[in-house]
């Protein structure tokens, strides 16, 4: 089998507090004096901002080396791909206008050009940690003030398309996986609570209220009114309460009673990864979620975390279909699926 | 004694509407209305869709569907307003001078067009980013280097183009009051790009 692709930055499997936490991510939104907003521009101008931003952020002399990919020319399983990678969002991969993205090397920094805004930046830092993502997202903010006159105004701050991102621009995301919350039906509790001090808690995987994989993310929503370091304090103390919680159901779903069910539920789920010949990716991702569980738990002790992370990526739609190099329909997908899961879980059994 | 501009009842200790209207910088006309008819006003607004009228569709979802506790306490804390008010501003600019973009189309589309959109659009801003926010002033950091490179040519000087075409017409057809606006425009604009 060719080697695999690296996984990037979001999904590295160290970082602080990384049995729960999965990654941090900061993003901030910015346009460019002079131009309309990317979704009221016209087709040419929009042509023109994209060309203008790209090569200022790729010419000789930028602080980041960074490669720019033009969306418009991406077929659609490649545009899955840079999804699933979350580089980019749907939204972008949907747009009618000319647009682009620019990641750094290792994948750790992405700046969608055109997407709601001229640019939306964003930093990854694996695991929980919001101190080390800002300071990224800071000196990058700097590096791109450096190179474009971004809009400003002293009494909204950073000018957005939407008025609901203006000021700071700023969305601090921390993705957690929460079994423990979810098993134990405290979920719902824990997502008003988080509402309550304006953070939103929404499923990374699946639509609507539905959290495929048990995989959350817990963002800001305010962006005006209070300095950063204010908005990501709070985040930081919200989510840091969140993991306490957490931590805390997965022990009491492993004491007494619970323990059996608990148990019973991890290793069934690792049986059918480990035999399944047809797997849907909600089978597959609650599976995951179970096994992510007994790892990180210390109760299945021959695999890892790593092992997981490339099954979670890996499995999913768009890289699915570009390892197989072809277009796969829904059937051919779920028997690829399987395949390729009982291929890495070998895999850890030969290591 | 306050009485509400359209029935006359009135208005006491009861809820109502305070609108206040921005004509130019220096004019305001301030009006109330008791809370139903504020909503029927709203009602027949909505119908209309016209913007030149007292009470345009875009203030009106801010007090629909009633006066909320939420709307009255922030009020409240501005200071100077009777505790049992609405204070909405409403300004008589109706479009963005760079993009061209109207009161009405923001509402609809929920986006700005333009950078430029915030100042033309900030009274109806403010009370909208209050609801968001519960803010409505920036406290985050300001950069120590603004657009150091100068923006592209293209744009302003499209905008520039545009206004001149529209003010040649607008006199060649002697639409003077159109061709008086367009010139403020112009000169507004040049004011702009030396400020920048």
């Amino acid at each position: 089998m060719s080697s695999l692709p690296g996984l990037g930055a979001w999904l590295q499997s160290d970082g602080p507090d990384h049995a729960i936490s999965i990654c941090t991510r900061v993003r901030l939104a910015r346009n460019v004096q002079g131009y309309r907003f990317s979704t009221t521009m016209t087709p040419d101008e929009a042509k023109e901002l994209d060309a203008f931003v790209t090569e200022a952020l790729t010419r000789d002399g930028f602080e980041y080396d960074l490669h720019a990919t033009d969306v418009e020319k991406l077929d659609t399983i490649e545009r899955q791909v840079l999804i699933e990678r979350h580089l980019i969002s749907r939204e972008l991969a949907n747009a009618n206008r000319a647009r682009s993205v620019v990641v750094d090397q290792d994948e750790s920094i992405s700046i969608m050009i055109n997407e709601e805004d001229h640019l939306r930046a964003q930093v990854f830092r694996p695991g929980f940690d919001v101190e080390a993502a800002f300071a990224e997202a800071e000196a990058l903010d700097d590096a791109l003030l450096g190179r474009l006159p971004l809009a400003f105004s002293e009494e909204f701050g950073f000018l957005t398309s939407c008025p609901t991102n203006t000021g700071t621009g700023l969305r601090a995301s921390i993705m957690l996986h929460l079994p423990g919350l979810v098993w134990a039906e405290e979920i719902e509790k824990a997502s008003n609570t988080a509402q309550k001090i304006h953070l939103a808690v929404r499923g990374l995987y699946g639509e609507g209220s539905r959290a495929l994989g048990d995989f959350y993310q817990v963002s800001n929503q305010v962006t005006l009114g209070c300095s950063e370091r204010q908005v990501l304090a709070d985040v930081h103390a919200a989510v840091g309460r969140l993991i306490t919680w957490e931590r805390e159901v997965r022990q009491a779903l492993l004491t007494g009673d619970s323990r059996a069910r608990t148990l019973d539920r991890i290793h069934r789920s690792l049986g059918t990864l480990e035999q399944a010949r047809i797997l849907s990716s909600e089978e597959c991702l609650s599976c995951l979620s179970a096994v992510r569980f007994g790892v990180e738990q210390g109760i299945l002790e021959h695999l890892t975390i790593d092992h997981l992370n490339r099954i979670l990526l890996m499995s999913q739609p768009g890289h699915l279909q570009r390892s197989a190099e072809r277009e796969l329909d829904a059937t051919e997908r779920d028997v690829r699926r399987a395949e390729l899961v009982r291929e890495i879980l070998s895999e850890s059994n030969a290591d | 004694m306050h009485k509400c501009s359209s029935c006359g009842t009135v208005l006491g200790s009861l809820k109502f509407v305070e609108v206040i209207e921005i004509e130019n910088r220096s004019a305001t006309k301030v009006h109330r209305l008791c809370e139903p008819c504020a909503e029927t006003a709203a009602a027949q607004q909505l119908g209309q869709g016209s913007a030149s009228t007292l009470l345009s569709a875009a203030i009106l979802e801010n007090i629909l569907p009633g006066l909320s506790e939420e709307q009255v306490e922030a009020a409240d804390s501005e200071g100077d307003t009777p505790a049992q008010t609405v204070t909405v501003r409403v300004s008589n600019e109706t479009a963005c001078p760079a993009c061209k973009l109207t009161a009405a189309e923001f509402r609809l589309r929920g986006r700005l067009g333009c950078p430029r959109c915030y100042e033309a659009f900030r009274a109806a801003l403010l009370p909208l980013l209050d609801r968001v926010h519960d803010a409505t002033c920036h406290r985050g950091r300001r950069p120590a280097v603004l657009g150091a490179p100068p923006p592209p040519p293209s744009p302003p000087e499209r905008d520039l183009g545009e206004i001149k075409n529209r003010l040649e017409r607008a006199i060649s057809e002697e639409r003077y009051e159109d061709a008086a606006k367009l010139r403020d425009e112009l000169s507004r604009h040049g004011q702009q790009q030396e400020g920048e």
